[in-house]
């Protein structure tokens, strides 16, 4: 039995808009991503072989998953086109199927099932073709019906698709799983049901916790807080004194200033939710409520500006006086060119002189010398095949992948060199 | 850019003129203290004041402290100060605040001013 | 680099083998434009360890002459460091990716 997961890039824009910046999968809900309920799904029914396929950016999931090694998975990775069926789906992943069952988790966030239950013989002795599917997502099962294992099944264990299109309904099924805590694995440690405790937490004196809870890693609860009943804290979260959450959800990286109420509400960074009348607001004040940042690497940025204003530097030296020979002969500076041009102007851009205002702004440090849009030079102008846009993304996107400070210079080498027939415009 | 649209008395209840101030906009640490000065002058005029907030689309505590400041000033002076017309957004800092246990909080202005009527039965 | 091509029913399987970079690229380039391969293409690259921008260049652009033709093209066989210059690149929208070239030929 092995799992292949679809993910759609067009499916759960709500999601994308309520908690941006990440994907949907990876989008914790009790404190646990939707990817990883749905992990635990495919160990219960015996598949610990996975492939997700997806249509846009998977980015971030290979970087979540890595090979699955964490979960006891083994998990590989799939393209496949926006318009593609199941059975072309099917086709480009024939070597993963390889004769088994495959349960196809299409579009899905969540399977509610219950971990205590037996999912391997239903699963087995169940025919090919749609299990369930609620408008959204669908279980499927694909690959070759097993005649000596069919209808010898009694058992029918719980298994069903929710309804998960907007915050409401993300709200209810947090609660639901919360209160049905037993039926999954929820992260955290627990010495009582309904009150799951993660890491480095910190409850301070005078504080009340009524159950269910959970609470994610490196959080603190400020003396004189209520916590719960219904309350779901994320990781990184600061609670201050006296304030209460109840029938809530903190997300991680937040900070809940003193002496509020949090009631059914989400509150995420510096943002607050209303599930029930779909209200938001973007608080301003850092001491009621506030995103908990982790400090990101500044070096690589420093090192990068510091490679690019010498270079430019440089550049700047050799280009002045072809520059300040070659300009009055040109009128007006065009970028890129055609071969009506005069000989100079021709000379001209050959050169890159046609740049040459631009290193000013390297200087302030508002442009790079090299690298995606906006730059004096583009990555795109290393390369001589780029036909249109989408050709230079591409070659922008491998270069930034594999760049480093210091590997722009060879990259800057290439695309002065490279000038004479690049169709691609500058900034 | 300023936070009080304008105000009027509303003089349907003869023996009660309420105030009506219609907010408007942004009120934040920016602009908050406009309001303690209209507030401050439009007590002289009336001790029963309706604050209305269907224009007001943003406010930030120092927004929210000048309003809890004028309520207090009004009671101080034997009136009220109510509120209408609080769009769900701006509600969500009233609850998160716990302010909204100190207002008399109405849909619209009329109701606002009517529940300053002493003679309307409950 | 090695290029072998066969014929697998209506499809032609064109083989690459080791780096496709910028060294390797020309040598494919000159290959394709002495040989006929019009009609259907499958391009294994099972034997191809990692590809550049310049290897890249060459693929799009036989995806385009494909696609103006109204031909098929598809690739088979990606190893993982080869498919994440793809996703990376999102070089793979432009392309109709199997992992075995028999399911690609059908």
């Amino acid at each position: 039995m092995k799992t292949l997961i679809i993910i759609r890039e067009n499916a759960h824009s709500w999601l994308r808009d309520t908690f941006p910046g990440q994907h949907p999968l990876l989008v914790r809900i009790c404190n646990k991503s939707f990817l990883e309920f749905l992990f635990d799904f495919s160990i219960i029914a015996g598949a610990r072989e996975v492939r997700i396929v997806s249509d846009g950016d998977m980015a971030e999931i290979r970087d979540f998953c890595h090979d699955g090694g964490r979960w006891g998975l083994n998990i590989s990775y799939a393209t496949i086109q926006k318009s593609d069926t199941i059975t072309q789906i099917n086709n480009k992943n024939r070597r993963f199927y390889a004769a088994e069952r495959i349960i196809v988790l299409d579009n899905l966030l969540f399977i509610e099932f219950n971990k205590n239950e037996s999912y391997t013989e239903y699963l087995a002795s169940s025919h090919v073709g749609m299990l369930l599917s609620n408008g959204q997502g669908s279980v499927y099962l694909d690959g070759a019906d097993q005649q000596s294992i069919l209808e010898q099944c009694g058992s029918s264990p719980h298994i069903s698709i929710p309804e998960l299109g907007s915050l409401p309904e993300y709200f209810r099924l947090s609660a639901e799983i919360l209160r049905q805590g037993s039926r999954y694995i929820l992260p955290g440690y627990s010495n009582e049901d309904g009150c799951y405790i993660g890491r480095n937490v910190v409850i301070h004196k005078g504080v009340e916790i009524k159950k269910p809870v959970i609470i994610g890693n490196n959080v603190q609860i400020m003396p004189g807080c209520v916590i719960g009943p219904e309350a779901v804290i994320g990781s990184t979260v600061i609670i201050d004194r006296e304030s209460l959450v109840t029938g809530s959800i903190v997300m991680h990286n937040t900070f809940v200033g003193e002496q509020l109420e949090v009631k059914n509400k989400i509150a995420s960074g510096n943002r607050l939710m209303d599930p029930a009348t779909g209200a938001s607001l973007q608080l301003v004040d850092a001491h009621l409520l506030s995103e908990i940042t982790s400090e990101g690497t500044v070096y690589e940025g420093i090192v990068r500006r510091l490679v690019h204003v010498l270079a430019a530097l440089l550049l700047f030296i050799a280009q002045l006086l072809p520059y300040l020979f070659l300009r009055p002969f040109v009128g007006e500076p065009v970028a890129g060119g055609t071969g009506h041009e005069h000989k100079t102007a021709q000379l001209f851009n050959r050169l890159s002189l046609d740049r040459f205002p631009q290193l000013f702004r390297v200087f302030s440090g508002s442009l790079r010398l090299i690298g995606s849009q906006p730059a004096v030079f583009r990555y795109a102008e290393t390369e001589e095949w780029p036909e249109n846009e989408m050709d230079a993304r591409i070659v922008e996107q491998f270069c930034t992948l594999h760049s480093h400070p210091f590997g722009d210079i060879p990259l800057l080498l290439k695309a002065l060199l490279n000038r004479k027939e690049s169709k691609i415009a500058a900034s | 850019m300023t936070p009080v649209r304008n105000y009027l008395i509303d003089t349907s209840f003869s023996s009660l003129p309420v105030a009506v101030l219609f907010l408007n906009g942004r009120l934040d640490a920016s602009n908050c203290s406009e309001v303690h000065s209209v507030f401050s002058e439009l007590l002289r005029q009336s001790t029963s004041i309706v604050l209305d907030c269907t224009e007001l689309e943003f406010l930030d505590s120092s927004g929210l402290g000048a309003i809890v400041s004028s309520l207090r000033k009004a009671i101080e002076a034997g009136g009220d100060l109510r509120l209408s017309g609080l769009s769900n957004n701006v509600a969500l800092l009233f609850e998160l605040t716990k302010a909204q246990r100190l207002f008399s909080i109405y849909n619209d202005s009329t109701a606002a001013v009517a529940s300053f009527n002493p003679l309307k039965p409950e | 680099m090695k290029i072998s091509s066969k014929k697998l029913g209506d499809y032609t399987i064109l083989s690459l083998s080791g780096i496709l970079n910028a060294s390797s690229a020309p040598q494919l380039k000159s290959y394709l434009e002495e040989t006929d391969f019009s009609g259907s293409l499958i391009i294994d690259l099972e034997l191809v360890d990692f590809l550049d921008s310049s290897g890249l260049g060459i693929l799009v652009g036989i995806a385009r002459r494909k696609k103006a033709a109204n031909e098929i093209l598809k690739l088979a066989n990606l190893n993982d460091r080869v498919k994440k210059v793809f996703e990376i690149t999102q070089a793979y929208t432009l392309f109709d990716i199997y992992d075995e070239v028999n399911a690609a030929a059908e």
